[in-house]
């Protein structure tokens, strides 16, 4: 039996984006420009950045240091412990990529974040076309200094969400291919090669609103997705194991290193859910 | 002739029957900043995402002044002819010296580091004033070492000559272009959220009234926003609006508009040795025309100190 405990109380301002940094809980609330921390042993909640540009996905890299989609912006930011917000800047052939929505970070501080093509309308002139394919990139820092930016998935339309396994062999793409249908695909990783896309499942969208807006793995493989009825537990298969539903939408979920889930939700409240095997 | 609608009595002894559009460089990515230098005899401008400073006459062509330039946006130029530069991504003001070394001027106040400063103007006292919206940080491509913005507000400074930094206007949604009146009593703000143009008094020792008045509300549903802005000697405003430049009578009534067509208009400033030609940025390229009232000159004047 699962038991769901509300952290951070909605507010009406949808909680985007939420990630584990190590010690504590860091979500987004795109519309307000702002992103949070909440610490679970204390119940505290910060602000931990304020004028976000819109950020939507967060991600924790393996020292804990928070990085964002400045979806707009059309750039990945890293938050910096000295309060300053820099861009690991990158292009893709000499181009920049598209409209960045949702991320995750490897042990190698590789970044792969869902590069859709949107119709959306970048502040300034618009003069940097979109890139002719909606692909998972990837972030890799140079040596010595700077990044470079590669392509990882070269099968996807409309790619929206990603997720690695603990020990990075294996990514997960949420892809919408079609006009209210969501993908989900897994591929292997090995040597930075990805193997061919495999479907695990198919959701239909739910009033217009994406049917999965975020996903999470847990250590023995399922998958945690949040979904516009609740969270979702998947077999790595595919096969769904359960459903917790939420009143107002799951928008994405952070399992904490001790397997602790945790969600957010369409009204902005940050839940904690316990009671399910292996989370 | 020179494209134009909207007009009023008044727009005939600005814009002269028998002048021109004439495009002279083309080729940018983002024009911006235009301002004479009257003793080279040359248009300094700058392409904000191809990093650039650029200077320019009819006799040498164009040449690069400085490369990269921390995405500088407006300019102007002291009593002295040193390049007085916002800018945007290195988030300071900056002087360029004769020697083409760089001093900060500015680049924080109250203990903040400055947004993204727009544009710049100095005032006969040798105080600069200059907008502070915080836009440049999420221009896709902008990005410099330091994105986060850490003030809540958009203000408009003012640097005076002992170097003190102040704020001399809080309340603006989006301050842009500025420009002050021929006896600089009152400074113009063009504001890009609020598509219109507001007047604050200016005291004789550079300080501005808290409350400004709605000058001019931009007319117009083309492509364009309230960016640049400059003054001419008969106190009349060009402010950059859709479909073009938008002129106003020293009163703010809308005299007519100087049509741009499919090019975004940014910046102008005044040039040549009659200062009578009005020189226009757009996104993608550099303008002139001749106009019949000269414009208010920009650096050092008879009497000014060299």
């Amino acid at each position: 039996m699962s038991t769901i405990t509300q952290l951070v109380e909605p507010t009406g301002s949808e909680a985007t984006s939420v990630t584990w940094d190590g010690h504590r809980l860091v979500f987004s609330r795109s519309a307000d420009n702002e992103i949070f921390a909440h610490d679970p042993a204390t119940g505290s909640t910060e602000v931990f950045r304020r004028h976000t540009g819109g950020v939507t996905g967060l991600a924790a890299g393996p020292d804990g240091r928070i990085y964002g989609c400045q979806t707009l912006s059309r750039r990945i930011v890293m938050y910096n412990d000295d309060g300053t917000t820099s861009v690991p800047e990158a292009q893709l052939g000499g181009r920049f990529h598209n409209f960045p929505r949702y991320l995750v970070v490897d042990h190698r501080h590789h970044v792969w974040f869902a590069d859709p093509r949107l119709a959306l309308r970048s502040p300034g002139p618009q003069v940097y076309p979109l890139l002719d394919h909606g692909s998972v990139l990837r972030l890799e820092p140079r040596e010595g200094d700077g990044w470079r930016i590669r392509r990882m998935t070269t099968d996807t339309l409309h790619p929206t969400v990603v997720a690695l396994t603990a020990d990075g062999d294996r990514l997960y793409v949420v892809d919408t291919v079609s006009p209210g249908q969501q993908h989900l695909r897994g591929y292997s990783v090995e040597d930075d090669i990805l193997g061919p896309g495999t479907s695990i499942a198919t959701f239909q969208f739910h009033n217009d609103t994406p049917a999965v807006t975020g996903l999470a793995v847990t250590r023995a493989g399922r998958l945690v997705l949040a979904a516009a009825n609740g969270v979702r537990i998947m077999s790595p298969g595919g096969e769904d194991e359960k459903l917790v539903e939420i009143g107002d939408g799951a928008t994405d979920v952070a399992i904490s290193d001790t397997g602790v889930l945790f969600v957010t939700t369409r009204s902005g409240a940050l839940l904690q859910i316990s009671g399910l095997s292996d989370a | 002739m020179i494209p134009t609608d909207l007009a009023q009595p008044g727009l005939d002894a600005i814009v002269p029957h028998d002048s021109e559009i004439e495009q002279i460089i083309d080729g940018l990515l983002f024009g911006e900043g235009p301002v004479w230098h009257s003793a080279e005899g040359m248009l300094y401008w700058v392409d904000i995402f191809d990093d650039t400073i650029w200077k320019w006459s009819h006799t040498t062509g164009r040449e690069i002044v400085m490369r990269p330039s921390g995405r500088a946006n407006g300019m102007t130029f002291d009593n002295s002819h040193r390049l007085i530069v916002a800018g945007w991504s290195s988030r300071t003001v900056w002087r360029r010296e004769r020697d083409g070394s760089i001093t900060i001027l500015a680049d924080e106040e109250g203990g903040l580091p400055l947004n993204t400063p727009n544009d710049i103007v100095t005032r006969s006292d040798g105080s600069i004033y200059w907008t502070d919206p915080s836009g440049g940080l999420y221009i896709p491509g902008m990005s410099g070492a330091d994105v986060q913005r850490y003030r809540d507000d958009h203000p408009v400074y003012r640097l005076a000559a002992d170097g003190r930094v102040t704020v001399a206007i809080r309340d603006l949604p989006y301050p842009n272009g500025l420009a002050f009146n021929v006896d600089e009593s009152i400074l113009y703000v063009a504001d890009t959220w609020d598509r219109s143009v507001v007047a604050f008094d200016v005291a004789e020792d550079g300080t501005v009234h808290p409350k400004g008045r709605t000058f001019y509300e931009l007319v117009g549903t083309e492509d364009g926003v309230a960016d640049g802005m400059k003054i001419d000697i008969e106190d009349n405003v060009y402010v950059t609006g859709p479909a073009g430049i938008h002129v106003l009578d020293k009163e703010g009534n809308l005299l007519g508009r100087i049509l741009f067509g499919s090019q975004h208009c940014t910046n102008m400033g005044w040039g040549d040795d009659d200062w009578r030609t009005l020189y226009v940025t757009t996104f993608q390229g550099v303008y002139r025309l001749r106009l019949g009232i000269p414009g208010v000159p920009v650096g050092p004047q008879l009497g000014s100190p060299l």
